[in-house]
């Protein structure tokens, strides 16, 4: 209301005179500042992301052709059922470590505490094709964890670690970690410790303040790096192609796939239409339940 | 009921954080019903006095009995001892019902008895109307009273509060502490009250601690800490003293002469025994000094230079400057001063050798 006020005597005090301000109001400058970042964003990823999601429908002839698949099409299933059961036990793991290491960062003495805080970061900093190759020295039938066990005559032929979906699981898990702990600690650091003695001295056991106490005052956090580890993994590239060795399938490979090898725009438009939507619908659901502008610190 | 039976025995308890020592050999008994206040500055360890009673910390040497038992080295869940924290704590993701009936909860009480408790609790500190609040929907004073009606829903052994009043504004503080005083009475139940603040531990308690360095200086009822402090320190840090220093030159009976400089000061020995040639400190309050006028007499008199004088409503508070023992203050019901106490003027305070107490020098 103050907005529409000032510019509209600004507008009168100078007749004839088109200003910033008359057209866009008192705010408008600062719109002005970011419009190439706008217009950047429009051109480059808008447009063509856009462009790629109206292929699906018309690619490559118009109609839904291309979704038929989603129905009936027993490789896009597996890929469907691949990439969900992935990312739910990636989820899953990358919460439970996530939460262990949270907790014990947060109860660390300070100096401890920067030191693991580190070993937390220098990961996420490291290419996720780095990491991939690392765990594949790691991994393979002739890789270290594979050496030692028959080397110590634990066992006798090389387990299968890597190129299915065990090899998938541990490299992403050790991907989504920081992702995990970073919102599950910011949340954790906010807790006052006194709540958790006040459940202590009004008659709680260890356990009990623990779950009834700092464990509900928790889950915000829990929560956000669910969402935030869940829907990285059903997009994630990299690290399933690396170690998943072709026989693993997520979406994101099929698609590269589709596209790359077999040229099958339509079909890879529309699995990445899929992705997108499933995503949307995934944060506009977790939306009604919680407050995600709070999670994501937008408030 | 046995009511000697339930007073807190603490023995020699020690306490160290690395090579600080927070509790040194701290020996106190609680009786069972009263209102203990543990009085200190910061870094006094009251606070880990506090800790180690509820059992948040564990004690280096030293026990401590209630009753017969011993819970020198029980968790804090086993001991059976509500507390209100500084701040609060009150449980976020919680109602208020849902705060209080929490220690109920733990403790496996049927649900309609924890519902008749929680009320009940709710009704004594007056926030029945607002069980279904969630705590930060509550002011400051709304959430004490909620911190308070946990703490003593469970019919605690007693009851610790940490500083629970210095987040509140003086008005509240005042509102609370009759609160405070009126719940004491009503549930007959131990408190054991930590504060930095003097005129709370006056006001409120049946006994006072003084905590300084992790040892206790004294204890005794707030008029006898009043009255009689043992030292400079706990003089200066219940209510305001004037300190003067002297040489004993004489003793008759009970009656010192003491001397500083070509002073001569007339001095009731009260405990403290001395001979000529110690050296003492009295301790004086503000209100024991007298303005002398005409020929007036008095034990003690002394000449000064009015050097500030503060109105308070109902009294001045006047700081002089004297000629042998530095800065005086003196406190006079402001109907009974006809003197022009302007900065600069001359006055002469005069006291009785009973008004001053001979005091162990500890700052």
């Amino acid at each position: 209301m103050a907005t529409t006020g000032t510019s509209a005597a600004h507008a009168q005090n100078s007749p004839g005179r088109l200003t910033v301000n008359s057209i866009m109001g008192s705010e408008g400058r600062y719109w002005l500042l970011i419009a190439p970042a706008v217009l950047l964003m429009l051109g480059f990823y808008f447009y063509p992301l856009a462009r790629v999601l109206w292929m699906s429908f018309t690619f490559p002839t118009p109609g839904l052709g291309n979704y038929e698949d989603l129905i009936d099409n027993a490789s896009v299933h597996r890929t469907l059922i691949t990439t969900a059961r992935i990312g739910v036990i990636t989820t899953g793991l990358t919460l439970i470590f996530a939460y262990l290491i949270s907790y014990v960062l947060v109860h660390a003495k300070p100096k401890v505490e920067r030191i693991m805080f580190l070993g937390v970061l220098i990961p996420l900093w490291i290419s996720a094709l780095v990491r991939g190759f690392s765990w594949f020295i790691l991994l393979r039938r002739e890789g270290t964890i594979n050496d030692v066990l028959i080397g110590t005559g634990i066992i006798d032929t090389p387990l299968d670690l890597i190129w299915n979906e065990l090899g998938v699981v541990i490299g992403m898990v050790h991907y989504m970690l920081p992702l995990g702990v970073l919102p599950i600690y910011a949340n954790m650091r906010n807790i006052d410790t006194r709540c958790v003695a006040a459940a202590r001295g009004l008659g709680a056991s260890r356990g009990v303040a623990f779950r009834k106490v700092f464990l509900p005052l928790s889950m915000p956090g829990v929560i956000g790096a669910g969402i935030l580890v869940f829907i990285y993994s059903l997009g994630f590239y990299v690290t399933p192609a690396l170690l998943g060795g072709g026989k693993t399938l997520m979406i994101a490979e099929y698609i590269q796939l589709q596209i790359m090898d077999l040229v099958n725009w339509g079909r890879g438009a529309m699995l990445a239409t899929t992705l997108l939507v499933t995503i949307l619908l995934l944060l506009g659901v977790m939306s009604r339940i919680i407050d995600l502008r709070g999670l994501f610190g937008g408030k | 009921m046995n009511t000697t039976n339930r007073d807190l025995l603490v023995t020699n308890l020690e306490k160290s954080f690395g090579d600080f020592r927070a509790i040194n050999s701290i020996s106190l008994t609680i009786r069972a019903g009263e209102f203990l206040t543990i009085l200190g500055p910061s870094g006094s360890g009251k606070t880990t006095f506090l800790n180690l009673v509820a059992g948040f910390l564990d004690c280096d040497g030293g026990t401590m009995t209630l009753g017969d038992r011993d819970i020198t080295h029980l968790p804090p869940e086993t001991r059976d001892f509500g507390m209100v924290f500084q701040g609060y704590a009150l449980f976020p993701h919680l109602s208020v019902f849902d705060n209080v009936a929490f220690p109920l909860k733990v403790r496996k009480w049927s649900s309609d008895k924890i519902a008749r408790h929680v009320e009940e609790a709710l009704d004594l500190v007056q926030l029945g109307n607002l069980r279904d609040r969630m705590p930060k929907q509550l002011s400051g004073g709304q959430q004490q009273r909620v911190a308070l009606a946990r703490a003593m829903v469970f019919r605690p052994n007693l009851l610790l509060l940490d500083e629970p009043l210095s987040a509140l504004d003086k008005k509240l503080r005042a509102e609370m502490q009759e609160e405070l005083k009126r719940l004491h009475r009503k549930v007959g139940l131990t408190f054991i009250y930590i504060t930095h603040d003097q005129d709370e531990a006056l006001s409120m308690s049946d006994r006072v601690v003084v905590m300084r360095n992790g040892v206790i200086v004294q204890e005794g009822r707030p008029d006898e800490l009043y009255k009689t402090p043992r030292t400079s320190f706990v003089a200066g840090f219940l209510g305001r003293s004037n300190f003067l220093r002297g040489d004993v030159i004489s003793r008759e009976g009970e009656e010192l002469t003491i001397r500083n400089g070509d002073i001569t000061l007339r001095q009731h020995a009260g405990a403290a025994t001395l001979e000529p040639g110690n050296t003492v400190l009295i301790a004086l309050r503000p209100e024991a000094v007298s303005l002398i006028e005409g020929d007036v007499q008095a034990d003690n008199v002394i000449e000064a230079t009015v050097s500030d004088s503060n109105y308070f409503g109902s009294n001045f508070s006047i700081t002089a400057k004297t000629d042998h023992f530095g800065t005086f203050e003196l406190t006079k019901p402001a109907a009974q001063l006809s003197h022009d106490l302007a900065a600069g003027s001359r006055i002469r305070l005069g006291w009785s050798a009973s008004a001053g107490v001979i005091v162990e020098d500890d700052e």
